[in-house]
């Protein structure tokens, strides 16, 4: 397949706005691919040769690119700087260049995607003396033979900023419609294996049948199951049949534990590589587990050196670093929680039920006391002594309980009412940021209030709920508006309904944890949720919640019913 | 088995030496009939062309035709090794997949390298209509790059009725060499139109550097063509030639 097709197939995306142009761009795309190829244009479409969890980079620099993009187009890199000066995109500086480009080739050959992919895979191996030039010639190669469009996208796949447009749920969609299935069933292959490339190319080659044989394996992270939020006991009984399994809610990091042979790695709820910030666990882990291979599910809490007590999220949060390791590993120890498994060997668990997984879970491991546990649990059915449990997990410094229903397989990915939380306060809200005003006076020049959003569960979209300017630090908000400049647009990004005018718009990509006092309906302020809140305040960045995992707008109303019912007790 | 020996191994290093900062790695051709190799850099910008016929071996004896990959700086680093007027003997250790070269003067030296996987494509011969052509003396060509180089990245060559022309211009300043008939360094002209190109000169230098300024070597031309260059090898039985792609001139 030629790279030429895709690099047409891009520029289409680009160009679009529209939801369906761009669906029935990737969909025709799909549909040219000849299933051979298809996990190459997949990740290409998604903008790197590695699927999202697999964290490696291309290791080429803004400058290095400059100069292969000076070699392939014949010109001085002086001029490649002042051109990049003007339009800020060096994709399209490429363009520009390629266009007019003063260097003759003896041969002109065709790229293929096959070549783009390798090249572009190949380059962090590319080590040691003089790999730096290495990696100029490698990619000036691949732009002596591109056209300019193709030029374009070769150079923003190399800097890792493809900016088509494509999202992982706009490429489930897409690959439902090319190949006759279900956006669910798509959907369903992608939760066990985290990765539409292979995703893609099954349904490609064996349709549903292909969908339905793919599973989950060692090294892949599965899309964790969710948690569901219960008003109270009550709810829980009656959704799990008068009895259900409780475990300690633990606040720390949801980490997948994926062990192979003597190869222990750690992904988060977003699927994120976490393994070379816990050394500390590591071999405790590999320890712990006794299968050769396996998959288990778990929190990552930090504990207080002194007491061996469990410590807020906060702390925990520090250990996310990528310098200083073994300082931090050292002043903030952790402690693993195992509530789950996925798979044992060869077998895959996630359609035993519950019962049937915890039995296996405390069987394959061996507890190293202050390092790897499986969660506290008991089977209750009476709630008095549900309350009792949930009174002491609070007192002991945990979040409260998770309920889980004794029968119910692992739902990859999906948030059911089969695991459900019992929190003590009423919540924090996570909720998207989709739009922002610049401040006034000492706020000048940044951004003082932003537009925050829900997601609608049934349409999948974003709809305002408040507007927030209290809570930050003078820090905060200089360090919020470098960061949203990043991803400011002029108008409302596609996937928001909103109806407030914005000095900027911003894609849906950041969260924020928000405090509040109550939930209003119908606020003065025109929310497209038709809900609002009142003195919302901002607490921090939510890094581990995607925007598909914030808050709904059917949840607030739920706590909305819930206030008004407390509201009626006390009056 | 591959076994060739040559009386000089001057030419061997010529035609590693002008290839190594071009390409890094190439496929050589054993065959009865003689000793090829195609190649071009990854840029496709440069190609090189060396050919050794059986007859400009002292000896020579392959029975089966091979294929073997080398990597260019690692051979150079070796035939830089020989002295000159120095014997050469190539030879294929098969099975230690190695390639041995052996240098015989005052003393009798071997030295060997391991053989890589190349990939093996078959590289068309462009066929470029040239309108001119000249041989001029190496030397002359050098200090004439070298000059160029003085003052810029490019350097246009050109052959018209008068001679042989090379400028380079730009803010840095002006260089040119000229090759008027008559100059003894112009040994030959053959013009059916006068001609003229321009190139990137870190390539020619390249291509240039392993000649020795006693040898000539022949330039053909054609206006916003590709250059080709020969050098003669092996008193004409053998050939290296070189193909360079042009540059666009700014308007």
């Amino acid at each position: 397949m030629l790279y030429a097709t895709l690099a047409e197939a891009f520029e289409k995306l680009e160009q679009t706005a529209s939801y369906l142009e761009k669906n029935s761009t990737i969909v025709e795309l799909l549909k040219r691919t000849p299933a051979e190829e298809m996990e190459r244009v997949v990740l290409l479409l998604l903008g790197r040769p590695w699927p999202a969890y697999v964290s490696k980079e291309t290791g080429v620099g803004l400058q290095q690119l400059k100069k292969a993009v000076a070699m392939a187009s014949g010109y001085p890199l002086t001029e490649v700087e002042k051109l990049m000066n003007e339009v800020g995109d060096l994709g399209e500086v490429a363009r520009r260049l390629l266009t007019k480009k003063r260097q003759v080739t003896l041969f002109s050959e065709k790229l293929t995607v096959e070549k783009v992919f390798n090249k572009i895979k190949q380059l962090p191996d590319i080590t040691g003396a003089g790999s730096v030039d290495r990696k100029i010639d490698s990619i000036s190669e691949l732009l002596t033979s591109s056209n300019p469009l193709e030029a374009k996208f070769v150079v923003r796949t190399v800097l890792g900023d493809l900016r088509i447009g494509v999202a992982e749920g706009r490429l489930r969609d897409a690959i439902a419609s090319a190949f006759d299935t279900s956006p669910e069933k798509v959907e369903h292959a992608y939760m066990l294996t985290t990765d539409y490339s292979i995703v893609a190319k099954a349904v490609a080659t064996s349709g549903e049948e292909g969908l339905r044989k793919l599973g989950v394996s060692v090294g892949h992270p599965v899309n964790p199951m969710l948690a569901q939020r219960a008003k109270d006991i009550d709810e829980i009984l009656e959704r799990m049949k008068e009895k259900a399994a409780f475990e300690i809610k633990l606040d720390g990091i949801r980490v997948q534990v994926h062990k192979d042979g003597d190869e222990i790695s750690l992904f988060t709820r977003r699927m994120e590589n976490y393994t070379s910030m816990f050394p500390d666990i590591i071999d405790p882990l590999r320890k712990a587990l006794k299968p050769k291979r396996a998959i288990v599910d778990g929190e990552l809490v930090a504990i207080d050196k002194r007491d061996g007590k469990p410590m807020p999220f906060q702390e925990v949060l520090k250990r996310r670093r990528k310098y200083e390791i073994e300082e931090a590993a050292e002043q903030i120890p952790v402690e693993i929680q195992l509530f789950d498994v996925l798979l044992v060997d060869d077998k895959a668990m996630l359609d035993e039920p519950y019962t049937k997984r915890r039995a296996e879970l405390e069987k394959i491991v061996q507890e190293v006391r202050g390092r790897v546990m499986v969660v506290e649990q008991r089977v209750l059915s009476k709630p008095d002594e549900i309350q009792k449990f949930f009174d002491y997990a609070v007192k002991i410094g945990h979040e409260g309980l998770l309920a889980k229903d004794l029968g119910a397989g692992y739902r990859a990915g999906r948030r059911e009412f089969v695991w459900l939380k019992l929190k003590p306060v009423l919540e924090t809200l996570d909720l998207v940021v989709v739009g922002a005003h610049y401040g006034k006076g000492k706020r000048a020049g940044v951004f003082g209030s932003y537009i925050l959003a829900a997601r609608d569960e049934e349409s999948g979209r974003f709809q305002t709920v408040t507007r927030c300017g209290s809570g930050f630090t003078d820090k905060d908000l200089k360090e919020l508006t470098k960061m949203f400049k990043k991803i400011q647009l002029k108008k409302p990004h596609e996937d928001v309904d909103i109806e407030i005018e914005c000095d900027w718009y911003f894609e849906p990509r950041i969260v924020f944890e928000i405090e509040y006092e109550e939930i209003q309906l119908s606020p003065e302020e025109r929310h497209t949720s038709k809900m609002g809140l009142r003195f919302p305040r901002y607490l921090r960045i939510r890094e581990d919640r995607r925007p598909q995992e914030i808050t709904t707008v059917n949840e607030i109303e739920e706590l909305f019913e819930m206030q008004e019912r407390r509201k009626g007790k006390r009056a | 088995m591959i076994v060739a020996k040559m009386a000089d191994s001057k030419v061997w290093k010529i035609c590693i030496g002008a290839t190594v900062n071009l390409i890094e790695e190439a496929a050589f051709k054993f065959t009865p009939e003689g000793i090829k190799m195609r190649a071009m850099d990854p840029s496709h910008i440069a190609l090189v062309d060396f050919e050794l016929p059986a007859d400009a071996f002292v000896e020579y004896n392959v029975k089966q035709p091979a294929v073997l990959g080398i990597n260019l700086a690692e051979m150079y680093k070796i035939v830089s090794r020989a002295k000159a007027e120095d014997e050469l003997i190539i030879e294929l250790d098969q099975e230690r997949n190695r390639l041995g070269l052996t240098f015989k003067g005052a003393s009798t030296r071997k030295l060997s390298l391991p053989l890589i996987d190349v990939g093996e494509t078959e590289l068309p011969e462009p066929k470029i209509q040239f309108t001119a052509t000249a041989e001029v003396s190496a030397g002359v060509l050098q200090d004439g790059l070298k000059d160029a180089e003085v003052v810029g990245d490019n350097v246009r060559f050109e052959l018209n009725n008068n001679g042989f022309f090379i400028t380079a211009e730009s803010d840095k300043g002006t260089a040119e060499l000229k090759l008027v008939k008559g100059d003894k360094a112009l040994i030959k002209l053959n013009l059916k139109q006068p001609a003229r190109a321009t190139f990137n000169i870190k390539y020619l230098s390249d291509m240039t550097k392993a000649a020795s300024s006693t040898d000539t070597m022949i330039i053909s031309l054609g206006t916003d063509l590709p250059i080709q260059l020969d050098f003669p090898v092996a008193e004409g039985k053998g050939r290296l030639r070189f193909l360079l792609a042009p540059r666009i001139e700014a308007e």
